[in-house]
């Protein structure tokens, strides 16, 4: 028993009970949101405009659909989103910033402009108007997420590789021979690995919330998904003849899904790096 | 073989100068000790003799040819000052051992490096230990001059004269040349067949 509770006062145990702990629910919460998609978008005017009650624990609205289910898939869209867009602009991020930093000055010159430039346009508009011109519903707002968020995790590979670069242990290794390929295997792409985690985790709920803005402002998933912006803005006009559920108990579950998603990156981050013991102690 | 510097001048990138027209000629097998107080550029020396540094003019020769022309493995190899700076330290100490290709049993013997530290991270062992480990990484059979840049500067005494002694004795039975900067003109007197002063 004593040394059951050693092991979890271990900052690796915790952070990997913290991990699995994330993303057990986000799982969960994406596959059970799936499952009852037809519920939610089943509607029944003898049930309309209830308050949260122990049937119906997040009400129903004024077409009588259970907001339960409904926040629930809207989640599981929002996660799947989030999850596609957050991993390809991540691996665009580390190829970008890994090939500004290796390939040689021209290159470095060309991808750093091509980040200003990204960066210097408003995100919102810049995804509005991708997400426009693709259509767009699920690929319009997944391209469009995808292109607003590569910039700065690729800024940050590329002085973090730059930095590596210079040590003396990657000096060394190229006077022993090793080729730049080994050297990128074997030092430079490990040293990185806990940035790209951590960044990659970090995306997801920008990614999330820019999902939501875009749909909320119209220019994003159509109004028959059950997303979370979809939600948001049509309980807009409800608000204010009192019936505040519709719009705080969805609000609260996107919340916490980006508090659950920031939680497994810092612990996957934690995991990662090889001083987490000593940082915790 | 024969390393030779040939007019080397060295200016750091804020202008100051530190090393003017230096010439410097070391056979293989011979022990040399370069003596100099701190800020000579015993380490610029150093950097530029291995090929970390491109003088601003004059040439690294090894055996005729331009120390820039070798590819792969460098036959010149340095000992770096502080060993905690060139060792990865997301690599156990074992595959860092293994970077200059699989180590020879009697030198990681000779070397007096325990088993039981190949498993382990470069921030779980002192200065002393990974220094070991550096100077049998540097000691692979390709290697023909060994610079050791204030190798012991850190250790212990004890620790200090197993490594020079071990270092002898093994440059002197492959016929490796050893170039060896300090500030202690003492410990060069011991170590080296001849002496320079920056």
């Amino acid at each position: 028993m004593k040394r059951i509770l050693n092991n979890l006062r271990q900052p690796r145990t915790a952070a990997l009970i913290r991990l699995v702990f994330a993303a057990a629910i986000l799982l969960a919460v994406m596959i059970a949101g799936m499952a009852c998609r037809e519920q939610a978008l089943a509607t029944d005017f003898t049930r309309k405009n209830l308050a949260p009650c122990a049937e119906y624990l997040f009400g129903t609205d004024w077409m009588g659909r259970d907001m339960l289910t409904r926040t629930l898939s809207g989640l599981s869209l929002s996660i799947r989103i989030g999850v596609v867009t957050a991993a390809v602009s991540a691996v665009v991020a580390l190829a970008a910033g890994v090939s500004a930093a290796l390939l040689g000055r021209w290159a470095d010159s060309a991808l750093t402009w091509l980040i200003d430039l990204f960066m210097g346009i408003p995100h919102i508009l810049l995804l509005v108007l991708i997400s426009c011109a693709c259509g767009r519903g699920f690929w319009g707002v997944t391209i469009g997420i995808v292109a607003i968020h590569w910039m700065s995790l690729a800024r940050l590979i590329r002085g973090e590789v730059m930095q590596l670069r210079q040590s003396g242990y990657v000096q060394v290794a190229r006077k022993l021979g090793a080729s730049p390929a080994a050297i990128a295997v074997r030092h430079i792409l490990p040293g990185v690995l806990p940035q790209f985690f951590t960044g990659l985790v970090l995306l997801f709920p920008h990614a999330i919330l820019h999902e939501a803005s875009v749909t909320f402002l119209g220019f994003g998933l159509t109004s028959e998904q059950p997303a979370v912006g979809v939600i948001l803005s049509e309980s807009m006009q409800y608000l204010a003849t009192g019936r505040w559920w519709l719009a705080l108990l969805p609000g609260i579950c996107l919340v916490a899904v980006v508090l659950l998603f920031e939680l497994a990156g810092k612990s996957l981050a934690a995991l990662w790096s090889v001083n987490a013991e000593q940082e915790a102690a | 073989m024969t390393l030779e510097a040939k007019n080397l001048c060295f200016t750091y990138p804020c202008g100051r100068s530190v090393l003017q027209n230096l010439s410097l000629r070391v056979e293989g097998g011979e022990r040399v000790g370069i003596f100099a107080p701190s800020g000579r550029g015993k380490t610029t020396l150093c950097k530029l003799l291995a090929g970390y540094e491109k003088p601003q003019s004059g040439q690294v020769l090894l055996d005729g040819k331009s120390l820039a022309s070798y590819r792969g493995y460098c036959p010149v190899q340095l000992i770096w000052q502080h060993p905690e700076q060139v060792v990865d330290p997301r690599l156990t100490l074992g595959k860092t051992l293994r970077e200059a290709g699989e180590p020879e049993e009697r030198l990681v013997q000779a070397l007096g490096i325990q088993p039981e530290w190949l498993s382990r991270y470069p921030a779980e062992l002192s200065g002393g230990e990974l220094q070991r480990f550096c100077i049998a990484r540097a000691l692979g059979p390709a290697t023909r001059f060994v610079l050791a840049d204030e190798l012991s500067a850190m250790l212990d005494l004890a620790t200090q004269a197993q490594l020079w002694s071990f270092l002898v004795e093994e440059t002197t039975r492959r016929g490796i040349g050893l170039v060896a900067v300090s500030h202690s003109a003492p410990l060069l007197d011991r170590v080296c067949t001849r002496r320079i002063e920056l």
